[in-house]
């Protein structure tokens, strides 16, 4: 497997954790009111666009390399 | 007479030398976090009570260290694909910006421990504690030795960008396979310590 690949694989299972502890602080400081959950959220949300957005770039840059 | 597949990949296998010798690393270093993760669900299993981590361990370290991996493994992988551009576009950049994040990782487990030690929470306090400081400290040595192989391809390993550009490539996708590894590492530790 390559970079490409594994890479793609990483920057996916990133997208996921980011999202789901970003949604989760989210929800326990709408329950809560606990602000430093909300100052967790925003940054993590903030760096799972991120992933995507370097994804997709990464994936043009490396298009003619080999998946494995 | 040189060694053949040190930069062309092998027909058969579909890798060059380097890329076979990390992955098989990369397998070692997967049995070897496969205990520890293992050994910690086995103990936490069989505990009569756990601590949360979420409410004793300081989650906003934690979430630096995520970000700072994360970043580290995105950086390296820039800087390889920028390797095959003609004028190297910002390799030498991605290349520093994975040091910094690297350093910033390193860092902040050393903070996390400080905090939990000048608490007096050691690894001798509960099975909690001794699974977390066993399997961040295991993880911190892998993320330093990552940081100086990085410095390395930067400063002295640079000679070989220069007079042999496919094995240097060769050497950053391999590099850039190992920092993928911790962030994988990375992720799951802060899933089992820091969440749940």
């Amino acid at each position: 497997m390559s970079l490409k690949s594994f890479h793609l694989f990483v920057g996916l299972l990133s997208v996921v954790g980011c999202c789901a502890y970003g949604m989760w602080s989210i929800l326990t400081f709408l329950r809560d009111g606990d602000v430093t959950r909300l100052l967790l959220a925003v940054p993590l949300l903030a760096l799972a666009l991120a992933i995507i957005m370097n994804s997709v770039i990464f994936y043009k840059h490396t298009e003619e390399e080999p998946w494995l | 007479m040189s060694m053949p597949y040190t930069n062309e990949v092998r027909p058969d296998t579909g890798l060059y030398n380097a890329k076979l010798g990390m992955w098989l690393f990369l397998a070692a270093e997967a049995m070897f976090f496969g205990a520890l993760f293992s050994s910690y669900a086995f103990l936490r299993t069989a505990a009569e009570s756990w601590p949360v981590g979420s409410e004793i361990l300081p989650v906003g370290v934690g979430v630096v260290i995520s970000i700072a991996m994360i970043l580290a493994g995105l950086f390296i992988a820039r800087g390889w694909s920028d390797l095959a551009k003609p004028d190297r576009g910002r390799h030498a950049t991605w290349m520093w910006a994975t040091i910094i994040a690297g350093i910033i990782a390193i860092l902040g487990i050393v903070v996390d421990h400080r905090i939990e030690v000048g608490q007096g929470m050691i690894a001798a306090t509960n099975t909690f504690y001794a699974c977390w400081y066993l399997i961040t400290g295991a993880l911190r040595a892998h993320v330093v030795v990552a940081v100086a192989y990085t410095l390395y391809l930067g400063l002295p390993g640079s000679d070989m960008r220069r007079n042999d550009p496919v094995r240097y490539r060769n050497r950053v996708e391999c590099l850039g396979l190992f920092w993928q590894f911790l962030v994988l590492t990375w992720l799951a530790t802060f899933a089992c310590f820091y969440v749940f």
